[in-house]
């Protein structure tokens, strides 16, 4: 019943008879996929962000000895509910002298950046909306769109300290996005392949083929610039509401703030599921005595576990001043991913 | 030093400017007469054997009758001594020479006895006010007999 | 180069103004700051938000009636607050105190330098950003403020040490839960230490950030842990004994070099050194059923003036009291640590950004209503 790898193939394949029967263009079968795919992810979206703040507060909780939300459901599984339907219920307060067009399409620009990595991300055998053989490269290209949407809301808010806040925001995402963007190329060369299903494929049967044996650096650098790239404390700085301001969101309210909020936490999966596919092994089981687990199982196993990590951190550190960010990203992570990949490339070259 | 020996060594430099007011505390306390007190305080602290570097507090008493006052506890980091140090000002215009060359930390005492007394300070860096709002304009409020729009007093049981 | 280039680019400076809201409890403290970029150039502190002259009040009061007033002077660390006027009218008045009043004042004192310190270690660290400390800083001041309940029912102001004495003797279980504490505290100091000391973070935000250099302290009022971080090991429980301190051994923690780290790491020692003063505290407590000596009603001093101090938790607090022989006082004049604390902000701050102004502000843990009284 759990059975749910390639979904998408056998759906193609149980209605294309139905199709050719009624004498309808196969082109409206793939659109009907298409969609269908689409509206999947949107659902399992919106669900893995119900879990996901419902996490985030009880493993914050736990680390700091209290018990988090216990009322609202058991446990509070239905705190993220209510939270949705009272930001829902909020005033949708626009301020006078804001950029009405821009600020309206700020958190649009920052929901759907944050969506569409998922067209290419393997959730299990078979089970990818689409396979772009530029899988990684695409995936790169879109997360850069969120400076885009930080931009808008910083200037369109037209307050001195929001704008303050979306700068440094977008100067530290696009600062950490070169180490972020070398790391996986690591993974890349490895594989030989940018595609992500091909990428997922190459790391054998065995764990001990996981990319993160030999790309252990790579994974590192991988993991603290893509935690930069969300805004995640250690490197949260802009968003901090013990500095001045709350960064660039201060100007939201209601449904548009949710919506940034929803962004972030979207953001955190997706760059945990990209670690999972480039280094974890993506849906592959351990061992493959354990493939009846569902492959879908363990790719979410392995990306709810990253995420995990990425909570532990932010309840743990403190965050880094704005200068000593940058100076990390550019005097620190870039030469060592650099180093990486030259060393990759040896390896690759001489094993060959 | 002991109570005797810094008396003996403000007396040895002020001779009859200085008034010792005689108690049984530990540390001396002494008056000195207005003009001479900016000369006492660069004494105070720049004397190698009395070596007063810190300033603990200055205040404002006000005496209706006779004066004003402003005093100052010192102490010594090194030294571990203390003494008290008391100028009387006039009673109607009560003004003094400001202390922070000496003691950095006299800023915001004098600024709170300016606006609290009306004692006035010369030569003090930054005369702002600092615990009254801006607008305040009610007089003194720390002088005795001072009242203000909402003052109730403290009925006598 | 850099000097033809700062021509060209037109710089601007501009006035931020942060509070008199503040979102870490440090109270209601407004400050403008002249900024260059992301420098601060000049920090003008404007406070008196918490005025309520209570200077003024305490010449309506007897010795008695003021002395809750000296709670809310300082409410994190009451205790303290409440001895230093009790010391300061005992040594006018000449008036003996039992000693184990004594005893029970010390160990009330360190036990509430333990909680003010606690709350300074949690907000310090949710100012740099690691909200954990905070939680656990104050699951640990739960259990002090229980002993405090335990003893004379509140949980915050206590007004417990009363002239002469204390007002009551505590609870037969008080002993027993105290020690448990000390022992279990220990552990925790640990564990802060193991989230914050080590760590690159916290180290590259606090290390040679905010450096006030002895002379510079000294002379702005600085006392207690911000001029022990700065290396000169000056407390008044030492240089000038009071109460049965002198019979007590502990070490001054010192910092070398006057950063921010430093007096994070004074802090951090004078948790152990409390632990230590409480435990010969509780060991040395004398059996007596005395804990308040026998004082009029309505107390009245002899005509003089008096000027003491003690060691708060923040630093060096005390009272300047002319009494003309009546039951009120004529004059009081209360001098709390805070006051010459942050007057060093300025210069420590002046140079560096904002970022580094929170850890600064956090490390030389300013309570507002005590400079504004």
């Amino acid at each position: 019943m759990f059975e749910l790898d390639g979904l998408l193939m056998r759906l193609h394949q149980a209605l294309s008879n139905w199709f050719v029967a009624h004498g309808v263009p196969a082109v409206w079968l793939d659109i009907l996929i298409m969609v269908f795919a689409a509206l999947v992810l949107i659902a399992f979206l919106a669900l893995s962000v119900l879990f996901l703040v419902w996490w985030e507060r009880k493993v914050s909780a736990h680390i700091q000895d209290r018990l988090g939300p216990m009322r609202t459901g058991p446990h509070g599984i239905l705190q993220t509910l209510a939270d949705g339907i009272k930001l829902l219920q909020k005033e949708d307060i626009v301020p006078d002298v804001a950029d009405k067009k821009v600020y309206f399409w700020a958190p649009v620009v920052a929901f759907v950046a944050a969506y569409l990595a998922y067209i290419v991300i393997p959730f299990g055998k078979g089970l990818v909306a689409r396979d772009l053989n530029i899988g990684v490269v695409y995936i790169v290209a879109i997360t850069s769109f969120t400076v885009i949407s930080l931009l808008m809301a910083g200037w369109a808010s037209n307050n001195k300290y929001a704008l303050l806040g979306g700068m440094r925001s977008a100067a530290q995402i696009v600062s950490y996005e070169v180490p972020l963007t070398i790391s996986l190329l690591g993974s890349v060369m490895l594989a030989g392949s940018l595609s992500m299903v091909d990428i997922v494929e190459a790391q054998g049967p065995y764990f001990w083929r996981w990319y993160c044996f030999p790309q252990i650096l790579g994974l590192g650098i991988y993991f603290v610039a893509a935690t930069a790239e969300a805004n995640r404390t250690p490197f949260d700085l802009p968003e901090a509401e013990q500095e001045l301001v709350a960064g660039f969101n201060v100007e939201y309210s209601g449904m548009k703030f949710a919506m940034f909020f929803l962004a972030e936490f979207i953001n955190m999966f997706t760059i945990s599921a990209i670690a999972t596919t480039l280094f974890l092994g993506g849906w592959q089981p351990p061992l493959p005595g354990l493939a009846f687990i569902p492959s879908w199982i363990w790719f979410l196993g392995k990306t709810l576990f990253l995420v995990f990590v990425l909570m532990w951190f932010r309840w743990t550190y403190p965050r880094l001043r704005v200068d000593q960010l940058m100076n990390f990203a550019w005097k620190f992570l870039l030469p060592l991913s650099f180093a990486n990949l030259i060393l990759t490339g040896i390896g690759v070259y001489l094993l060959k | 030093m002991t109570k005797e020996e810094i008396i003996n060594r403000f007396k040895g430099k002020f001779g009859s400017d200085i008034e010792v007011v005689e108690n049984n505390q530990p540390e001396p306390y002494l008056y000195i007469s207005a003009a001479r007190y900016q000369e006492l305080c660069e004494f105070a602290k720049n004397d190698p054997q009395l070596d007063f570097d810190f300033l603990f507090q200055l205040a404002g008493v006000h005496y209706p009758d006779s004066r004003f006052e402003v005093v100052l506890c010192l102490s010594s980091h090194r030294k571990i001594h203390k003494a008290v140090i008391k100028v009387k000002l006039d009673k109607d215009n009560p003004a003094t020479v400001s202390v922070s060359d000496f003691w950095a930390t006299s800023a915001w005492f004098e600024r709170e006895a300016m606006e609290l007394f009306g004692i006035k300070f010369a030569n003090h860096p930054d005369p702002r006010p600092l615990l009254l709002y801006e607008d305040w304009d009610y007089g003194y409020p720390m002088r005795k007999g001072w009242t203000g729009p909402d003052f109730i007093p403290m009925p006598e049981k | 180069m850099m000097e033809t280039l700062k021509e060209h680019l037109r710089e601007e400076e501009f006035l931020i103004n942060m509070g008199p809201q503040h979102p870490s409890t440090h109270g209601v403290l407004r400050l403008v700051l002249r900024m260059e970029g992301e420098f601060i150039r000049e920090l003008t502190p404007h406070v008196g938000y918490l005025h309520r002259s209570i200077e003024k009040i305490a010449e309506n009061r007897t010795y008695n009636q003021f002395m809750p007033y000296t709670d809310r002077i300082d409410y994190c660390a009451s205790m303290p607050s409440n001895l230093a006027w009790a010391v300061a009218v005992e040594k006018l008045g000449g008036i003996e105190v039992p000693e184990r009043a004594e005893y029970l004042r010390v160990i009330m004192v360190e036990l509430n330098r333990i909680a003010s310190h606690l709350i300074w270690l949690g907000t310090m660290s949710l100012d740099l950003g690691a909200v954990t400390p905070f939680l656990y800083a104050f699951r640990e001041r739960e259990w002090v403020l229980d002993l405090f309940e335990m003893t004379c029912g509140q949980r915050l102001t206590y007004h417990y040490i009363r002239i002469g004495g204390v007002s009551r003797d505590i609870p037969p279980e008080f002993e027993k839960s105290c020690r448990e504490f000390i022992k279990d505290f220990r552990h925790k100091v640990d564990d802060y230490e193991a989230i914050l000391t080590e760590n690159p973070i916290f180290l590259g935000r606090t290390k040679g950030i905010g450096i006030l250099p002895l002379d510079l302290a000294e002379n702005l009022g600085a006392s207690g842990p911000t001029i022990r971080g700065s290396n000169y090991a000056w407390d008044i429980r030492k240089a000038e004994p009071y109460s049965i301190y002198n019979r007590i051994n502990f070490d001054i923690p010192t910092g070398k070099n006057g950063d921010v780290w430093d007096r994070y790491m004074v802090r951090i020692q004078e948790f152990r050194q409390s632990c230590r003063i409480i435990e010969q505290a509780l060991d040395g407590l004398p059996q007596s059923d005395t804990v308040r000596s026998k004082l009029p009603a309505v107390l009245r001093l002899p005509a003089g003036e008096v000027f003491s101090r003690i060691e708060a938790p923040r630093g060096e607090m005390g009272y300047y009291i002319v009494s003309d022989g009546e039951k009120k006082p004529y004059r009081v004049k209360i001098r709390t640590a805070s006051y010459g604390n942050l007057q060093c902000l300025a210069p420590m701050a002046i140079g560096l950004k904002i970022a580094d102004l929170v850890a600064i502000f956090g490390s030389i843990d300013v309570i507002l209503p005590e400079v504004d009284r």
